[in-house]
């Protein structure tokens, strides 16, 4: 009778074990997975101080309160694109550096290159100030 | 009637598992297809945001610059004092190697400069610094 009993009961099937399991998975996957999506900018590399000067080129320096100087003339977001696209449509090869100065955070200068990759620039140089500019 | 409403509060002893299962299932897909797995830094960083950047592949020297100052190599510390050392020696069989940068947002720009000079100073010419799109980051 009691043997009987227990058969029947075991009909339903335990569930308790798989809700662990998948439990446990979900908080492995919510740990460990990330939802940002890393692109990457290719970048030339400083160039060396002989180079500099052969060449024209143009001079994007960057200050740490965001204000960027191209070419020594100060200007904020909207027009250095629409110098970039001025330059570049007369030389899609023009050179353009960009310096950074003390102050200047990795964002302000990924933002600056940003600009320069939207509007088509393609040779990139990035250098750096060890001074802060106008002191 | 009385007899009736009884007997069923008596019957749901076991709370029904099937939809707890249910909601996890669709949780742990959401997971599992909407991410994707990252290898584990030793140093956690910000990623600068930038709409022109593109997927590609990351190169065999990774090197990851945290806003605090430490410079890590392929998985191993260094500071910025022997950091140019190591470089070297990645480069020193193919400086072709794609040398893949990621810089913390708030870092000085100077620094991540200072870095450029030492990579191209041991003869790297591939490089790519790592960003990330300002739709998700955000």
């Amino acid at each position: 009778m009691d043997f009987e009993r227990r058969t029947r009961r075991i009909q339903e099937l335990n569930l308790t074990p798989l809700v662990d399991i998948i439990l446990l998975l979900v908080i492995f996957f919510m740990i460990s997975t990330s939802f940002v999506v890393s692109d990457s900018m290719e970048l030339s590399l400083p160039s060396g101080k002989a180079e500099a000067s052969a060449q024209r080129v143009t001079r994007i320096l960057i200050q740490p309160s965001g204000e960027v100087l191209v070419n020594q003339q100060p200007m904020d977001g909207n027009a250095l694109s629409n110098h970039l696209a001025n330059l570049l449509a007369v030389n899609a090869e023009e050179k353009i550096a960009i310096f950074t100065t003390p102050g200047v955070s990795v964002q302000q200068l990924v933002s600056v290159m940003d600009m320069v990759y939207l509007t088509g620039g393609k040779n990139v140089q990035v250098d750096k100030i060890e001074v802060p500019y106008g002191t | 009637m009385e007899l009736d409403f009884e007997r069923r509060s008596r019957k749901p002893r076991a709370i029904a598992l099937i939809p707890l299962i249910d909601v996890m299932f669709v949780i742990l897909l959401f997971f599992m297809i909407g991410g994707h797995l990252e290898a584990f830094s030793p140093v956690a960083i910000d990623l600068p945001i930038a709409d022109s950047g593109q997927l590609l592949d990351e190169g065999p020297v990774k090197i990851t610059l945290a806003a605090d100052g430490r410079i890590d190599v392929n998985d191993a510390l260094f500071t910025s004092a022997t950091v140019a050392e190591e470089i070297r020696r990645q480069l020193a069989n193919n400086p072709q190697r794609i040398v893949t940068i990621k810089a913390d947002a708030n870092l000085e720009a100077n620094q991540l400069v200072r870095l450029l000079e030492q990579v191209r100073a041991a003869g790297g010419v591939n490089l790519s610094i790592v960003t990330q799109s300002g739709l998700v980051g955000g």
